[in-house]
């Protein structure tokens, strides 16, 4: 072996710590998990649990058309989050692990690029040594660092894009394995996906035009890539494919910015700067640099076009014919194409399919891994003169450019972890996952955080998801009285910052958090007779919490299911409860704003009616609650109303058949207001709560847990986690629906034969599935690639 | 198309398409800067009718990157606009020659 035939290797592993040591304080938390990555897409969760990457996995979906995070649980266990756990990684060190790895590969695939067009050594090892620093270093790398999931796919392009050329040349099986496998894991979110599929096109229509096998190409690699990632298409068979961010017509104007063709030659056409804007536009150096990159690697391929083989004129074209398009897209409204197109889309009302480009700048992102291409073949038919004055400019741009560049305050200020307060780990390590947190933030709030280099700084908070286990947003708790703390098994209170109100909070100061009390035992689980399925202001009676915005409760459907829940039942459980608010009955009155009462409206009037179903034949009691003087009739029978407690009248029983029945009431005076009126099958619900007790239960994961309940006869079950695709499932093979309890929990009615009861969030059956099919897979891919080689 | 086979087409070919590129990107960078239409339009043709000569070929992408350059030196997008689509055309130009010859 020359000498000289190692100099590529070595350009590579120099020019690969250079760009690993610029990028140091990213890497920085891989080995101190004490670092918090804190900004934007790009934070991660304090403490050694692994929250952020769940999450950020479930925004990247298509499913459900929004970012609710209820649909997170789905995403719980997700392969990134079990290797995580599985290595004891914080996120960050995940994070940063992640990073790493695809640079590595990144940069493999750059060495592979120039060592197939490049022949001579020493000018090989020259364009490694500059090409990794220009691929990971231009500010459209760096600018992607913030969405990690979409960097790690622009990362590793060049290697993506190295074994599509070296199966067009071979046709081995195992390139097209690894190739696939790439694509598999790469383009598991929207972006990162079409990015890979457009590579994909490219090197498919080259094979097409080499006239090799370009169909297996084409649709093995897609085939392999829906297989392994069998999860998530699991789940969209379940509930269907949505882009989860609207797409508006004033969204594609904004997301235009900056994307004139200037820019963007000049890689400044993102959106969206986080740095000061002057670093990027009032820099002379720095543009034209970029600019003359673009130029250079045009006159590159136009000098070199001639001297190309008909294989390599395919290429470029090929390649070229790509960028030209991309360009085109990465301008977003600048371009009069695009303008109208979008237009078109908008006009007809399809804009949710621009959703993944909706960003168009970010398009451009794949530009730079077809400039190397072009770069590395044009100047490998070069005549060493003109290949020295190419591969010195480059050198020279290089150098001017990261002289210049914002990227050194992406890389140093904005995307560096910071230290936080003690207190979040401290809270992290200390708080477990049976029980829940709920955080109170001040809006904006800053908190103290120092960086790597020892500088005090007031930042934004870290993320907190994996401190205990909270809510998502879904449940809004504005003033919850103490019971519903209790209810929703709320362990720990914190504040951070100011907040307002919850002054009844008897909160100690834990560094620059406030940490409050709430329920003293952790409770996941809890036993009704009977339950509370909406809004009223009974909750003193009954002792219950109850949050407002359960009126809907009072449709057929909730009934109808009530009714299967209830097959099986003993006589005199209750299953069914219809609850009319004033305002919601037809007939002569208005309605009147008054704080005490339910839903804070009364009906005040002469009559108030109301036609409504009832799911079965039984016997009901009614209960009105309003002013004096009303006559209440049911169905035409009238009804004889008692005093009942805080306002309400009470019925003895009532037969009802199933069907439409009618509610009306008269006032004997005037006028009388009508604030809410029950009905209600079965026992009295004034009763004891609970005829019960759990007895046990064991958390196996976030998605499934086991509870034991002693009950004499049928109850529902309360589950302190967030409402959702949760399940009861029983011995004898029954499975129970969940329903809403307090507008956020789950509850389930038990036929009370059944003690040892299973709950699992049904969704994540299918993601498992899903999962055991893309595992073996990917077993099967990865003997592949061993039996072909040991052939 | 076969304009090249005609005598007028290529007189047209040879002398115009070195001077068309120049026409189209002062046009659509100077005159009507961010025109993008117009400097699509004027390129795009010259696509179509491929010149055969390399260095025919080669001038739409010298011309491209002079005005790439020159955008970068004077901060004009209507330049930038016009020396992209210089470029695109000057691809497209060659893709479909390549087709053909294919």
């Amino acid at each position: 072996m020359k000498y000289s035939e190692k100099f590529p290797a070595i350009a590579l592993l120099i020019s690969t710590l250079l760009v690993v040591m610029s990028y140091y304080p990213i890497f920085a938390a891989i080995l101190d998990p004490g670092l918090v990555f804190a900004y934007g897409d790009f934070s991660t969760n304090v403490g050694s649990g692994s929250g952020e990457i769940r999450k950020e996995l479930s925004i990247y979906t298509f499913v459900d058309g929004a970012m609710r995070r209820g649909n997170n649980r789905f995403f719980l266990l997700n392969s990134f989050s079990m290797l995580s756990d599985f290595v004891q990684f914080s996120d960050s060190q995940f994070t940063s692990a992640l990073i790493l790895l695809s640079l590595l590969l990144g940069a493999l695939g750059i060495y592979h690029i120039a060592r197939r067009f490049e022949k001579n050594d020493v000018f090989c090892a020259l364009l490694i040594l500059l090409l990794i620093p220009f691929y990971f270093m231009n500010l459209w790398s760096v600018e992607r660092l913030g969405h990690t999931y979409i960097w790690i796919t622009y990362a590793i392009l060049p290697l993506f894009l190295h074994l599509g050329l070296s199966y067009s040349d071979k046709h081995s099986p195992r390139e097209i394995i690894l190739y696939s496998l790439m694509f598999g894991f790469f383009g598991f979110i929207p972006h990162s996906f079409i990015y890979l599929a457009i590579i994909h096109l490219a090197l498919a229509a080259y094979i097409f035009l080499r006239k090799g096998r370009s169909a297996l190409f084409l649709l093995a690699p897609l085939v392999i890539f829906a297989i392994l990632n069998a999860p998530i298409f699991a789940l969209a068979v379940d509930v269907g494919f949505e882009y989860p961010i609207e797409v508006t017509n004033e969204s594609t104007n904004y997301l235009s910015n900056y994307g004139e063709m200037l820019n963007l030659l000049a890689f400044s056409n993102n959106w969206w700067p986080q740095v000061p804007k002057n670093s990027v536009f009032d820099n002379p150096f720095f543009r034209d640099s970029s600019i003359a990159y673009f130029a250079l690697f045009f006159i590159t391929f136009a000098l070199a076009f001639r001297s190309m083989s008909k294989d390599q004129r395919r290429l470029s074209i090929i390649l070229m014919l790509a960028v030209v398009a991309v360009m085109v897209v990465a301008r977003g409204k600048n371009s009069d194409i695009m303008r109208e197109f979008i237009n078109f889309m908008v006009g007809i009302g399809k804009n949710q399919l621009l959703g993944p480009f909706r960003e168009w700048a970010r398009i451009g992102i794949i530009i730079p891994v077809f400039m190397i291409t072009i770069f590395s073949l044009g100047v490998s038919l070069m005549k060493s003169r003109a290949k020295n004055l190419v591969v010195i400019s480059l050198g020279i741009l290089l150098l001017l450019n990261l002289a210049a560049s914002p990227i050194w305050i992406y890389l140093h200020e904005k995307y560096a972890p910071l230290y936080y307060d003690d207190a979040f780990d401290k809270l992290a390590e200390g708080i477990g996952k049976e029980g829940k947190v709920f955080w109170l933030r001040e809006k904006g709030s800053r908190v103290n955080a120092t960086t790597i280099d020892g500088e005090a700084v007031r930042n934004r908070p870290p993320i907190l998801d994996s401190i205990g286990s909270g809510y998502p947003n879904a449940i809004g708790l504005h003033q919850p009285p103490a019971g519903l703390v209790d209810a929703l098994n709320i362990n720990h209170i914190i504040k951070l910052g100011n907040p307002g109100g919850y002054y009844w909070l008897d909160c100690r100061q834990m560094g620059e958090l406030q940490l409050c009390p709430g329920k003293e035992e952790v409770e996941p689980f809890s036993v009704y007779k009977g339950t509370i399925l909406a809004d009223d202001d009974m909750r003193e009676t009954l002792n219950y919490p109850i949050i407002p915005d359960y009126a809907q409760s009072n449709e057929v459907s909730d009934y109808t299911e009530f009714e299967l829940v209830g097959e099986g039942g003993t006589n005199g459980s209750f299953r069914s409860i219809l609850i009319f608010e004033g305002e919601d009955f037809d007939g002569d009155f208005t309605t009147m704003r008054d704080v005490r009462a339910s839903g804070d409206e009364m009906a005040v009037g002469k009559k108030m009616m109301k036609k409504f179903y009832v799911p079965h034949d039984g016997s009901y009691i009614l209960a009105v609650k309003g002013g004096a003087g009303m006559q209440a009739f049911l169905s035409g029978q009238r009804v004889n109303l008692s005093g009942w407690g805080t306002g309400f009248e009470k019925s003895g029983w009532i037969e009802l058949e199933k069907g439409q029945n009618s509610l009306d009431i008269f006032c004997e005076r005037k006028s009388c207001a009508l604030d809410v009126a029950w009905l209600y099958e079965g026992e009295d619900i004034l009763e004891e709560n609970g005829t019960g007790k759990v007895t046990g239960y064991e958390r196996i994961n976030p998605t499934l847990w086991k509870v034991s309940v002693d009950s004499e006869g049928p109850f529902l079950l309360g589950f302190a986690e967030t409402y959702g695709s949760w399940e009861a499932r029983l011995g004898n093979g029954t499975r129970i629906k969940s329903v809403k309890l307090y507008n956020g929990i789950n509850g389930f009615w038990i036929d009370g034969s059944q003690k040892d009861i299973e709950i699992r969030y049904t969704k994540q059956d299918g993601y498992e599935a899903g999962l055991a099919i893309s595992l073996a897979a990917f077993l099967g891919c990865v003997a592949g690639i061993f039996l072909v080689r040991n052939k | 198309m076969i304009i090249d086979e005609k005598k007028a087409g290529k007189m047209i070919l040879e002398k115009g398409s070195v001077l068309l590129p120049l026409i189209s990107l002062f046009i659509s960078g100077l005159i009507i800067p961010e025109n993008e239409w117009a400097a699509a339009l004027s390129a795009l043709p010259l696509a179509f009718a491929y010149p055969k000569k390399g260095w025919e070929r080669m001038c739409l992408f010298w011309w491209g990157i002079g005005a790439i350059l020159a955008a970068a030196l004077v901060g004009e997008n209507g330049l930038a606009v016009g020396g992209y689509w210089l470029i695109a055309s000057g691809v497209l130009s060659l893709a479909i020659a390549h087709l053909r010859r294919d």
